[in-house]
């Protein structure tokens, strides 16, 4: 009998693996059923499970669907609806090609949006120029994405290079000369100090020692004590996680930083739980957030946060912002074309101008206005002022809200600096 | 005389079901090209998969040796060839053997420093290697690109068929499935499974058990690479997530499910796996789950996988039937 039993369990197992890949497909995000003859396809693409960053994925995936169901509340487009097509990427390049892949054969889409990833956009994009199909990424921060200049690629978050660019410029305005990084032991680590450093060189500042350290540091107190021998003119945390809270501690105990000599920059001190773990010692902390600043907010920002708060409980970080537009952006440009053809909307997204939560979208570089002289190719297709941000708490327990806008100075709402007497 | 007729059918069904399978496998891609590039695309990364499978089977089911540094080895064959390609110029025809090499070296290194003792060290030993493997492409960004992607050259150049990359990774199953068949039929499959039985008892019989654990090592660890080399010149972008620990489940969860102690059930397990992945693409994290119920059914009732069982009732393959077959010839006798 058990041996009759151990025959039939693997065929039944077998049989519930064919009957479930054969069963109807259910849709990712329940698109409004429709007839297919009256829907407009849009492809979607992120991580939605481990090992890629599934959490933004997942709020990326509900922003874009958000936007979809307004659109086709509002009439959609062309007269008619909007089919949002999702695919989990799990953060794995072969994945991202063979989700593009089936996006565009399969469920022939007519253009796509997302991406959290950068090592599985330049794979996806691969695929989408192959076939000629438009691009809008979301979120993937790789200069080769739109540095490789393909005509159907834009994106509308920052490249490595501008999201650095606006630190260093920062601190060129500060005057100040002598840095002190301590940069996390990782490929942002790594990837950010090459690259603000070769920027501050730039401005001439060369008086930047680095150091990088391991996330997961309890004390930071050694090294700490030897920059204390000779100190910066601005410290900088860009260990991200509970390391920052742990070094901003102890660097404020230490009574390095934040002082009327050195100013201290915290790397996520943007997240709620800043506050709890570094106590008064975070006040005059400078950082960078990528996304809108609560102060930059417009009548569409608001709306979208307190709707997308409502439907799923959170509030979302700017990913999902940069995926709410990035399908507005796609609708609008197949709006503008007039059509669905892959080259109209590429047309129309060259000289596209949308407000969105994010504010004005445009790409300045494109095939009627070519990179020339020092523009660096990641500009090609570039939104050319994402929100990259320099903001700074300058009392005890600050709501984030409430921090002040110190950069670009164009938007800033207080001084560039504030720091103790 | 009996066994004689007994028999002959058998081998006529086994090579009947072989030359149907190579004759689906070397004319779907032709339809497939035709209507569905993406599912061709499945199909070749099920073939990688399949081989990681039933070499990790070769070393896990046959040898007894639990590693968790198979996608490590896989990635140094990538890794090996992408970067002999960035900065050497090294062509990937030159690149997929030196990375093959360099993964068997390392192999070679870990199995001296591990294979000595218990087989819970080496899965101790692989977890923590392919962990620093991993934390080091990704903080050693100016060489390796990091999380953005290491860009290899396409082993094929500017062609954007997908024929050629089926092809070249059906040959390399085929191949390493051949060669993995004959080597546990011969003598050294003998002392592995030995080995894998009772190691005490195998070395009182005179088996070098140290030697043949590293020799199956190595050569795993080598078809790991060679296949690891060609998936990154065929994807043309190699990340540290490929071989993230989670990854390393799939790829025995692949095994498990299809029949660890075969090879070829491990690579039918594997080819199964991820095709029926992307079929069940549309459930999301679901997916996930019912692959998690899955394995646990396979591992409390059908201990030697789904696949395995099919094979050797089908063809009277595997160790269980030649179990049984020993015991009716004796009590023919």
């Amino acid at each position: 009998m058990l041996r009759k039993l151990r025959f039939v369990f693997p065929m039944l197992a077998i049989l519930a693996m064919v009957l479930a890949a054969c069963q109807p497909k259910p849709p990712a995000v329940e698109p409004t059923q429709v007839a297919e003859a009256d829907v407009i396809r849009i492809g979607g693409f992120g991580p939605l499970s481990a090992p890629g960053a599934y959490r933004s994925g997942i709020e990326m995936q509900q922003a874009a669907k958000m936007a979809v169901d307004e659109i086709n509340l509002n009439g959609g487009v062309l007269g008619k609806n909007v089919e949002l097509i999702f695919g989990d990427t799990e953060g794995l390049p072969e994945r991202g090609t063979a989700v593009t892949e089936r996006l565009i054969t399969q469920n022939k889409v007519v253009g796509l949006i997302g991406e959290y990833h950068s090592g599985v956009a330049l794979t996806e994009m691969e695929v989408a120029h192959k076939y000629g199909i438009p691009v809008v990424f979301s979120e993937p921060w790789s200069d080769d994405v739109t540095g490789s200049g393909y005509p159907e690629i834009f994106r509308i978050s920052p490249s490595i290079d501008y999201y650095s660019s606006i630190a260093s410029k920062y601190y060129a305005a500060t005057g100040w000369k002598k840095f002190v990084f301590i940069q996390e032991d990782t490929d942002y680590g790594h990837s950010s100090a090459e690259s603000i450093t070769k920027q501050l060189a730039g401005y001439g500042i060369t008086d930047v020692e680095t150091i990088f350290a391991d996330p997961a540091t309890e004390d930071f107190t050694p090294t700490l004590q030897r920059i204390m021998q000779n100190p910066p003119d601005v410290l900088v945390s860009g260990v991200t996680g509970m390391g920052t809270y742990r070094m901003v501690r102890q660097a404020c105990d230490l009574g390095l930083a934040p002082t009327a000599k050195t100013a201290l920059y915290a790397a996520d001190a943007q997240l709620p739980e800043y506050w709890e773990n570094v106590g008064d010692c975070g006040q005059y902390a400078l950082f960078t957030y990528v996304g809108l600043p609560p102060s930059l907010y417009n009548d569409k920002t608001r709306a979208f946060l307190d709707n997308f708060e409502k439907l799923y409980e959170v509030r979302p970080g700017a990913h999902a912002m940069e995926a709410y537009d990035s399908v507005y952006l796609m609708v609008e440009a197949i709006r503008a074309a007039g059509s669905t053809e892959p080259a109209a909307i590429i047309a129309a997204l060259e000289s596209i101008q949308y407000d969105g939560v994010l504010g004005k979208i445009w790409f300045e570089y494109g095939s009627k206005n070519p990179i020339s002289g020092d523009v660096p190719k990641w500009m090609w297709h570039q939104f050319p002022t994402p929100s990259v941000y320099i903001m700074q708490y300058t009392e005890i327990n600050q709501p984030f809200e409430e921090s002040v806008v110190v950069f670009p100075r164009e938007v800033s709402t207080g001084p560039l600096y504030t720091g103790p007497k | 005389m009996t066994p004689t007729f007994a028999r002959a059918p058998r081998v006529r069904i086994e090579w009947l079901v072989i030359s149907i399978t190579l004759v689906v496998a070397i004319a779907i891609p032709f339809y497939l090209e035709k209507v569905s590039l993406y599912w061709l695309h499945v199909l070749i990364i099920a073939y990688f998969y399949a081989i990681l499978a039933s070499s990790w089977s070769l070393l896990a089911g046959v040898a007894g040796q639990f590693s968790f540094g198979h996608m490590a080895f896989m990635a140094i064959g990538g890794y090996t060839s992408g970067l002999l390609g960035k900065y050497f110029g090294l062509p990937p025809l030159l690149g997929i053997p030196a990375g093959t090499l360099v993964a068997g070296l390392t192999g070679l290194a870990i199995g001296v420093l591990c294979l000595r003792f218990k087989a819970s060290y080496l899965a101790l030993f692989t977890i923590a290697f392919s962990e620093i493997l991993r934390i080091l492409i990704r903080g050693e960004y100016g060489i390796t690109r990091g999380d953005q992607g290491l860009h290899l050259e396409m082993l094929f150049g500017a062609t954007t068929s997908k024929l050629p990359y089926y092809f070249t990774m059906l040959a390399l199953l085929v191949f390493s499935l051949l060669f993995m068949y004959w080597l546990v039929n011969s003598r050294v499959g003998l002392f592995l499974r030995a080995i894998r039985e009772d190691e005490e008892a195998a070395s009182a019989r005179g088996v070098d058990v140290v030697r043949y654990k590293l020799m199956a090592f190595v050569i795993t660890s080598m078809i790991a690479g060679l296949a690891g080399g060609f998936f990154a010149h065929y994807i043309g972008i190699l990340t540290p997530n490929t071989f993230v620990l989670p990854q390393m489940g799939l790829v025995i969860a692949m095994a498990i499910i299809g029949g660890v102690e075969s090879l070829v059930a491990a690579a039918i397990g594997g080819i199964i796996i991820q095709v029926s992945l992307e079929v069940l693409r549309d459930f999301d994290a679901w997916r996930l789950v019912i692959f998690g119920a899955l394995l646990v059914i396979t591992l409390r009732f059908a201990r030697n996988g789904l696949i395995a069982p099919l094979l050797e009732r089908l063809f009277g393959l595997g160790p269980r039937a030649e179990k049984r077959k020993k015991e009716s010839d004796s009590h023919g006798v």
